[in-house]
């Protein structure tokens, strides 16, 4: 009960911090129960992640995970969101949605994805409770680097000693460090990772219909979470305590606030586009893969908004770049200083003439795409085919389609995990058997965000519509006259 | 009387119904699906390996010597015992002649799959270890003070 506690303890600092950054730099203008639902789950990700690179700046400054480093957490994390928090109140205010009329349908909508909510975590605890550790690479990997970082003390380096190259050292700290840190608070429990897994795997599903209801309504929001949770893989894989879960979920959020700043201008526009970028920086943080995602997503973007808005889609890539430069200075240090193994592999990386061999393997591409489609999220029950059919139902428009950033995102980093597959040093086989169910989860809640973003909006839920006298306040545009 | 709520069609409703109808039926195929027996086999071992790991300094080096080739055990050990790193051996390793890479001098112990203490020792003794440790089948020795 006491560990329990201090768990929850351990979580609300990052929590706090977390919502005071993320209501700088997303304002809570729309008021909406979906809207700040969405922040909370941007929130949860961004505290986690930072509380990680605090850490990390402890470690790198000479101190030791243990009971200590609480108080030098909570300061940090008091001063990092109050001071989000001050510059928030300082700076200009976002316009303020006027209270809007909630159908019965929106209110039924909120009650069913609470309900699924609540099944998925009740899957998630059985499962949880089946195997407390997580499943291979939880102990092998991600678990077994956080006791190093936690029991190692002063001498937490030796989490990267050559011995260990089997577990991966080369991946970076993000899961480790917040569940290491967690420990600090709770002692040394399977709990933590298990609530570090359940914060993303949860929050991924709300991030994801908060950005479809802002940009479709909440009916296709609601129906976007649905289908998240309704693919069982990403419940199972979120609790077998795997880095895809989490990437994904730092993913979709990012995309998400991508996705709405195309809609703002002026200092929000900035604000969420840095939002996009820490997210994206904190996903490379998570897991290497995360930086493929990032770099599909910043490609997604300036190719889509170069066609609308010519060069001044470049300007974009200034506050993307800004708020992933900390998680991206993390990244380069750890890969520089501490595990120069990424160097290593891409500079010794086999002959380019065999890769081009792979390339051409009609055999390794048969291969891989059968094996892909049978792995894909949601295969056992159908979901990708339920889900293209609510998205018709939902008034999907092909145009908004062909212009959606989450879409391309989401196909760009299939496109990358194809090309992974198929160049793999490893037996083709094993690697996608075991790796393609969990490695897919990456992108898939990007690919529902762009499949029901570009639903038509309910006539319940039409968008804002600035009021003439342009003082900020928005009104709904709407109709239900 | 006339509502102010607004109002949704009926297509949007039917794909709500049927969004919740599938998350409800994945959930509750996965809840009455049949399970194995609950045994948490990491947190068995993660605990049974408990007394070694209090037999371990912070800067221990262990040599793990296993009958087995799969990599699975190691890796639970290496769990549970860090922060000490654990290096697998070979049979062979360790035996007059061994490769030179084999059986490492810088280890402070020896970690040995064997049934019987005695078993253990007389593997650990002409390299200069001594049983300090058993638990899981496993028996941990310690570089002797000699």
């Amino acid at each position: 009960m006491t560990a329990a506690l201090a768990l929850v303890a351990g979580l609300v600092g990052p929590a706090a911090a977390g919502w005071g950054i993320t209501c700088w730099l997303d304002p809570p203008g729309d008021r909406s129960v979906s809207a700040n639902a969405g922040r909370l789950a941007t929130a949860v990700l961004v505290g986690i992640g930072l509380s990680s690179l605090i850490a990390f700046a402890h470690l790198l400054a000479g101190g030791s995970l243990g009971p200590r480093y609480v108080a030098v957490d909570a300061v940090a994390l008091v001063a990092l969101g109050g001071g989000a928090f001050w510059v928030g109140r300082r700076g200009p205010r976002s316009s303020a949605t006027a209270a809007s009329a909630v159908s019965y349908a929106q209110v039924a909508a909120a009650v069913l994805v609470v309900i699924a909510l609540g099944l998925s975590i009740w899957t998630f605890a059985t499962a949880t409770a089946a195997a407390p550790h997580g499943e291979w690479d939880a102990w092998a990997i991600w678990n077994q680097r956080a006791r190093f970082l936690l029991r190692a003390g002063p001498e937490w380096r030796r989490a990267f000693a050559p011995e260990l190259t089997w577990s991966h050292t080369g991946y970076p700290l993000l899961l480790p460090l917040a569940v290491a840190r967690l420990w600090c608070y709770a002692g040394e429990t399977p709990l933590a990772p298990a609530v570090i897994a359940a914060a993303f795997a949860f929050a991924a599903p709300v991030a994801l219909g908060a950005a479809v209801a802002r940009a479709a309504g909440n009916l296709a929001g609601a129906a976007a979470a649905l289908v998240l949770l309704a693919t069982a893989g990403f419940t199972l894989h979120g609790a077998s305590q795997y880095a895809d879960v989490p990437v994904a979920a730092l993913f979709v959020a990012a995309v998400g606030a991508l996705l709405h700043a195309g809609g703002v201008e002026g200092g929000a526009r900035l604000r969420h586009l840095a939002l996009a970028g820490l997210l994206l920086g904190l996903g490379g943080w998570t897991k290497n893969e995360g930086l493929a995602a990032a770099a599909c997503a910043v490609i997604a973007y300036v190719a889509l908004g170069s066609r609308a808005q010519g060069a001044r889609v470049l300007r974009d890539l200034v506050p993307i770049f800004a708020g992933a430069a900390l998680p991206g200075a993390a990244w380069l240090v750890f890969h520089l200083a501490l595990v120069p193994e990424i160097a290593r592999a891409l500079t010794t990386r086999g002959a380019s003439a065999s890769v081009a061999q792979q390339l051409v393997d009609a055999g390794r591409w048969d291969v891989v795409f059968s094996m892909l489609w049978s792995a894909f999220p949601g295969s056992e029950h159908h979901v990708s085919a339920f889900a293209l059919g609510l998205a018709i139902a939902l008034g999907v428009r092909p145009r908004a389609m062909a212009r959606s950033v989450p879409l391309l995102a989401g196909v760009l980093l299939l496109c990358c995990d194809v090309l992974t597959y198929l160049v793999t040093p490893l037996d083709l086989r094993w690697h996608l058997g075991t790796s393609a169910s969990r490695v897919l989860l990456q992108a898939w809640p990007v690919l529902l965000l762009g499949l029901f973003a570009a639903s038509a909006r309910a006539p319940a839920a039409a968008p804002l519509r600035q009021s003439a006298a342009g003082a900020g306040t928005a009104v709904r545009a709407a109709d239900a006259r | 009387m006339r509502s102010d709520r607004p109002s949704s069609p009926p297509l949007h409703l039917a794909a709500l119904a049927v969004a919740a109808g599938l998350a409800f039926w994945v959930s509750g195929s996965l809840a009455l699906s049949p399970r194995p027996p609950h045994r948490d086999g990491v947190g068995d071992f993660d605990r049974a390996l408990v007394p070694l790991r209090d037999a371990l300094g912070p800067r221990a080096r262990i040599g793990l010597l296993l009958p087995t080739e799969d990599v699975a055990p190691w890796y639970l050990v290496q769990y549970a015992l860090a922060p000490a790193t654990v290096v697998r051996l070979r049979a062979g390793d360790c035996a007059p002649g061994g490769p030179a890479t084999g059986c490492p001098g810088d280890a402070t112990h020896l970690l040995v799959g064997s049934p019987t203490v005695e078993g253990a020792a007389a593997f650990g003794s002409p390299l200069g270890f001594v049983p300090v440790a058993r638990s899981a089948g496993l028996v941990l020795l310690a570089r002797s003070a000699r």
